[in-house]
């Protein structure tokens, strides 16, 4: 069938120019260079054996996120285990260069890194989807399949959490975004 | 305009989903809230740093592995060459002798087309990990069984649940015969018949 080989082509080039997106997605949810990547080779394979299912009119990267976002869940469910690497490895290179260094832009980084990656999954894709994605409460909803106002609040969440991981400790690096209001909150 | 906007809103605000009214409302009372401006501030800014920080994994050089995955992965997954492991057509020899059915029958169909096969008591080694899976184990949570003098691994899956009219509980289940080498499914329906026994009344190839 030669129309869908030429759309099995077309896909396929879509899907590796979508390769170092789907590794950053992933690796927000694994943690894990390695593990995202395996995340991210697993979700490919078996969304090539499903392209009959992508309907027109969806994105291709929302539909690629969605099946990396399912597998990682499902895969959380069957392991129940949390791949620490990541987070090991800043904290070590953190303990190698003790004290507050608020200027140096990769110590910012491993603390943004470290402070994501101890949001519970649900948030970090919440948020990732939307404050490095770029995508809408509506799209990212269809990815993670849940209503947009749980997005909206997921992220509104996250973005508190990562305030207080960021902050409650010495040497912050940023403002705390820790908003009280002035006449008492809802 | 004296209106006093939550977090939910403020985070709404910055990515923009608000309609164009409450947008307004929240322009006017930045203005005027100094703790409000700090918040939507820090968050633009911890925003800007977060995406810088996952960025780098943009700039990296994708792994080899992962764009030949892409490319030169079937797009169908083709049909599995039947039961190759010497261990597995031992065991599903087994099966089928139990079934009462011929092996070079179910064997010559390929898995291309399901095929039912009906009256069919599983042998004993494999029937109480169907019961034990059946009467205790929620759709989609499996056991295991590994067979004691070989390398076999049985593992049964619930799939879906029914009910008849007589009140008689059916569930369909996945049936995976593994080796260190492989792993061969088979697809069940079973019955209940009370005590915590299953009969299976079809089992399907694919």
């Amino acid at each position: 069938m030669k129309n869908t080989e030429t759309r099995d082509d077309i896909l396929r080039h879509q899907m590796v120019g979508l390769l170092p997106r789907l590794r950053r997605f992933a690796l927000t949810l694994a943690r894990d260079p390695d593990q995202a990547d395996d995340l991210v080779q697993a979700a490919c394979e078996r969304a090539l054996t499903r392209f009959d299912q992508l309907r027109k009119g969806t994105r291709l990267d929302s539909w690629l996120y969605r099946i990396i976002y399912t597998r990682w869940i499902d895969n959380l469910r069957r392991k129940k285990t949390r791949s620490a690497k990541l987070v090991l490895l800043t904290d070590a290179s953190r303990s190698m260069n003790p004290g507050p260094d608020a200027g140096n832009p990769l110590d910012t980084a491993l603390d943004l890194q470290n402070a994501l990656n101890r949001l519970p999954e649900e948030h970090q894709a919440a948020l990732m989807l939307v404050s490095v994605e770029g995508y809408s409460y509506a799209e990212a909803a269809t990815v993670l399949e849940v209503p947009a106002g749980t997005v909206a609040s997921r992220v509104a969440r996250a973005r508190n959490m990562l305030g207080r991981i960021l902050f409650d400790k010495p040497g912050k690096v940023l403002q705390p975004f820790k908003y009280e209001g002035t006449e008492g909150k809802k | 305009m004296n209106t006093q906007f939550d977090e939910l809103t403020l985070s709404a605000y910055i990515d923009g989903e608000l309609d164009a009214a409450t947008m307004q409302e929240v322009d006017a009372f930045l203005e005027k809230d100094a703790n409000a401006r700090q918040y939507v501030l820090s968050v633009l800014k911890t925003t800007a740093r977060l995406r810088g920080a996952m960025n780098a994994t943009l700039h990296e050089d994708v792994p080899e592995h992962l764009i030949d995955a892409v490319r030169s992965q079937p797009a169908k997954k083709e049909p599995q060459n039947f039961l190759r492991h010497p261990a597995l057509r031992m065991a599903a020899a087994i099966v089928l002798v139990v079934l009462g059915f011929g092996a070079a029958t179910i064997l010559d169909r390929q898995g291309n087309n399901p095929l039912p096969v009906f009256s069919a008591p599983l042998p004993a080694a494999y029937s109480h990990v169907v019961d034990q899976a059946l009467e205790f184990n929620r759709s989609g949570i499996a056991k295991e069984w590994q067979a004691p003098q070989d390398a076999l691994v049985v593992t049964v899956t619930p799939v879906k649940t029914y009910r008849d009219k007589n009140d008689r509980f059916f569930r369909e289940y996945r049936l995976e015969i593994a080796t260190a080498q492989e792993r061969q499914q088979i697809k069940g329906l079973a019955y209940r018949t009370g005590g915590g026994k299953w009969k299976t009344s079809a089992v399907f190839y694919q």
